[in-house]
């Protein structure tokens, strides 16, 4: 509860004498300036009155004397079973006597007493300056006697709890869950309140709040008197579950102006300007507190259908066209109307063929406050698109609630539909399609394990210790070497003639001691043509002389510069020597075999070579 | 000369056939191992692998069986060492790349790693265009290639089929040399960083290289980190996200 404070030196004024000790203060406007002597604070408890009827309001005031504020407001004493905390309210005053100022702030809180009974209110806990000061304990005294009907005014000459307060009132303290009660807190007011402002607000918790509508202001007569009256908060309530909720009080802090009261003091007019035009006092409220239980649903009975709407409800449904061609938009509309909570129906389960395809709905609420608490009507609207052509039937739909009243489940249904679909023009009768939807992951796993070939191979292999590697580098590089020697023998021997001459010299020479070996069986003359033909063709090549007309003495000084010895050149003359005598003047019994001959020149040729190269 | 040529083959042939050897017992242990895991006896199916490990083969397919059944094992940081060396032999193994990125996702760690300079990013995807193997064909097949056309038209009569001979050799002495420049990046790991991986439960990167440093951010098993410089018996690792820290060289496993 936050008080608030109120440095009102004219409230004093407006206290009636010979009431409230400590406020019987003599104001006047020059306090302020007087000094004030630092004491120490001291802080007492005292009742406006000592006896109380049971039902009658009484004020438990705390004065702090000698301090400006408390360090925090001091809690008022629970006083539950004895009486009913009403409002509370706090003024500072001034007294002056024998020369000194006293300043004194007084918290007061408004009780009405409920019991008969002598009682005791426990000492109140004021903190002040740092240190905590407790109050005596109290005696009230009630007695069984009615309080009177005529309110009193507040003992600060303020308003009393009469003049200003909340009311809290449910339609129904026990229902059922999610069945509506309806809860308002209207204000009362016996004064001009200027303004009001809720300051704390019941927790809805446990609850679906539907906030209605808060009342214009009306005159209501009440106990005999008459109060402007307003409902300041307003709502339906559906418990979410079953069990006992409380609504914590609702408190309402504002301002009255009080009408301009005539003092008996003559002076005391001059002085306080605010008179003229009535007070301001700051007013607070708060309101009881509700318990609400709710009831759990009986499960005996419960059809299939129910999603847990508690009230009356009623299903109808409608399309917009009765026959349509495939593939042609119908609007399904279906519509639940009732009391209770619309807004948190549940939604409808609709058995739709499965020719047609169906897109969610779209929902409309319409939710008002009726005669019978909160009310309206909730549509459903679908898009159905039917896809195959024939006489399709649109189910029936029930939904399931709970009646309060009757206590018992009841059940609504709309009359099924039929729908007539015709052929497209021009449309290739189909089977249903199958929508591709994307391939679903129902969870992430490791890929299995290579089988195949592992392809081994030796680690940190180098290439260099590779044949195959070494293969491939050198190859390559031995054909071009390869290559380009043969391009230069070819070049060679197509330039240079005495060089051809050698190099062919020896397939000429062994070409012609073929011919003369196959001639050996035959005709001597013929062999040994060849073999001294092969011999000095031979020669007269590997020097680069002229075959015809040889001259053996330069043939033989060009062999012997070219380091042929006199020996093989003078076996060589002489193997020539007997071809030519064999040609042409053969003996009948030669001492040599052809076979020795053609050895003999092949022997020959190699000897000269070989010292010809060396 | 000739002598020569044909010892130097002859060796040739018996060190091919040498290594041949060594290959059907390997393969058989690689076989063992897939059959016991593929029997859920997943310890027994890391232990033959190690053993084609053991006796100094590898493949990315061995590498990649290997990390599986460290996974099924529960050792994250294994397994991701065996996916990330399998991925340095085929950088383009889908099988090998979503695994890792599944076992990644399980890590204790995430990072975000930085944006890489687009070049070597290019550079990054040639390389992990072609496997090994290929590389190496083509390499060889490119060099004979060149062999072939050059020697041609060495040999070759002038103005017959010689600028086709002579194109051919360019362009395959080029493509040679484009191929062993990228055989010798995966292989000799040429601008390639030093990497490991974390293999104990949580490692607290420290300032500095020393038990005094401060420290400033702890990794987890299976984290993926560079190596930097080492001091001693501590490297400085660097996070992909460039965050940089000291760890001891002990709770980390080379790729």
């Amino acid at each position: 509860m936050k008080l608030r404070r109120t440095p009102a030196p004219t409230q004093g004024r407006r206290e009636r004498r010979g009431r409230g000790a400590g406020c019987g203060a003599l104001l006047c406007l020059w306090v302020a300036t007087a000094p004030v002597a630092a004491q120490q604070p001291s802080v007492r408890a005292y009742l406006n009155t000592d006896q109380a009827p049971v039902g009658g309001r009484f004020a438990l005031n705390v004065e702090i004397v000698d301090a400006q504020r408390a360090d925090t407001d001091p809690s008022p004493p629970d006083l539950t079973g004895i009486a009913r905390f009403l409002s509370a309210g706090t003024q500072t005053s001034f007294r002056m006597s024998g020369g000194r100022t006293t300043m004194s702030l007084t918290y007061q809180y408004w009780y009405q007493a409920l019991a008969e009974g002598a009682f005791e209110i426990p000492a109140v806990e004021v903190s002040v300056g740092g240190r905590t000061l407790r109050t005596e304990p109290l005696t009230l005294l009630v007695s069984g006697a009615t309080a009177p009907d005529v309110p009193e005014a507040g003992p600060l000459g303020a308003v009393g709890p009469e003049d200003f307060f909340v009311e809290a009132r449910a339609d129904a303290t026990q229902v059922y869950e999610n069945q509506a009660v309806m809860v308002e807190y209207r204000m009362f007011a016996r004064v001009d309140v200027n303004y009001a402002s809720i300051t704390t607000q019941p927790s809805t918790e446990g609850f679906w709040a539907e906030e209605l509508a808060s009342g214009d202001v009306s005159v209501t007569v009440r106990n005999g008197l008459q109060y402007a009256t307003r409902a300041i908060r307003r709502w339906a309530l559906f418990p979410t579950g079953p069990g006992r909720r409380t609504l914590a009080p609702l408190g309402v802090e504002g301002t009255a102006t009080l009408p301009r009261a005539r003092s008996r003091d003559p002076f005391a007019d001059l002085f306080s300007i605010p008179d003229l035009l009535g007070s301001q006092v700051p007013v607070s409220a708060l309101s009881d507190s509700l318990a609400i239980e709710a009831l759990p649903l009986p499960s005996a009975g419960r059809p299939a259908s129910f999603g847990g709407h508690v009230g009356t409800l009623e299903a109808t449904a409608a399309v917009d066209k009765n026959s349509v061609e495939a593939d042609e938009a119908v609007t399904f509309r279906l519509t639940l109307s009732g009391t209770g909570n619309i807004r948190s129906l549940a939604f409808p389960a609709i058995d739709f063929p499965a020719e047609f395809e169906v897109f969610p709905p779209e929902i409309t609420d319409d939710v008002g406050e009726g005669p019978q608490g909160l009310q309206g009507s909730r549509t459903y609207e679908y898009v159905l698109v039917p896809r195959t052509p024939g006489n399709l039937v649109l189910p029936a739909v029930e939904v399931a609630y709970f009646d309060p009243e009757r206590r018992t489940y009841r059940q609504t249904r709309t009359t099924p539909m039929d729908i007539a679909v015709t052929a497209r023009e021009g449309a290739v009768p189909s089977t249903p399609t199958r929508t591709s939807a994307a391939v679903e992951s129902l969870r992430d796993e490791i890929r299995f394990i290579l089988t195949g070939d592992p392809g081994l191979r030796r680690r940190n292999r180098s290439l260099l210790s590779s044949a195959p590697f070494w293969i491939a580098i050198l190859l390559p590089v031995a054909a071009v070497a390869g290559a380009a020697a043969a391009r230069r023998r070819r070049e060679r021997l197509e330039g240079d003639v005495s060089y051809a001459r050698t190099r062919r010299a020896r397939r000429v020479a062994k070409k012609r001691l073929a011919r003369a070996r196959a001639a050996a069986h035959g005709d001597s003359r013929e062999f040994h043509a060849e073999v001294g033909g092969a011999l000095l063709g031979f020669v007269a090549d590997k020097l680069n002389i002229a075959e015809a007309g040889f001259e053996r003495g330069e043939a033989s000084c060009a062999a012997r510069e070219k380091g042929v010895r006199t020996e093989t050149l003078e076996r060589l003359f002489a193997c020539l020597d007997h071809c030519d005598r064999e040609r042409f003047a053969p003996s009948a019994q030669s001492n040599r075999s052809h076979d020795e001959l053609l050895q003999q020149a092949a022997e020959l040729m190699n000897a000269f070579a070989q010292e010809l190269e060396s | 000369m000739r002598t020569a040529a044909l010892a130097v083959f002859g060796v040739a042939i018996l060190g091919v056939a040498a290594s041949a050897d060594a290959l059907p017992a390997q393969s058989e242990d690689f076989r063992r191992g897939n059959a016991l895991y593929e029997q859920g006896d997943y310890e027994g199916a890391a232990a033959a692998y190690s053993a084609v490990l053991a006796a100094g083969f590898e493949s990315a397919a061995l590498y990649f069986n290997l990390g599986n059944a460290r996974y099924r094992l529960g050792q994250l940081g294994p397994a991701v060492l065996n996916y990330e060396r399998a991925i340095r032999i085929e950088p383009g193994n889908d099988d090998v790349r979503a695994n890792l990125a599944l076992v990644n996702g399980q890590l204790a760690d995430r990072i975000e790693p930085l944006a890489r300079f687009w070049l070597l990013q290019a550079f990054d995807r040639w390389l992990a265009l072609w496997p090994r193997g290929a590389v190496e064909r083509a390499a060889a097949s490119c060099w004979l290639l060149f062999g072939a056309a050059l020697s041609l038209r060495i040999l070759g009569r002038p103005r017959r089929g010689g600028r086709t001979l002579r194109g051919i050799a360019w362009a395959t002495g080029a493509a040679t040399i484009a191929l062993v420049g990228t055989l010798a990046a995966k292989q000799g790991g040429w601008g390639r960083p030093e990497e490991a991986v974390v293999m104990v439960h949580e490692v607290h990167a420290v300032s500095a290289p020393s038990d005094d440093g401060l420290t400033l951010f702890a990794i987890h098993e299976g984290t993926k980190v560079r190596i930097d410089r080492r001091s001693g018996d501590w490297v400085e690792i660097v996070l992909a996200d460039g965050r940089v820290g000291w760890i001891e060289a002990g709770v980390l496993e080379a790729i």
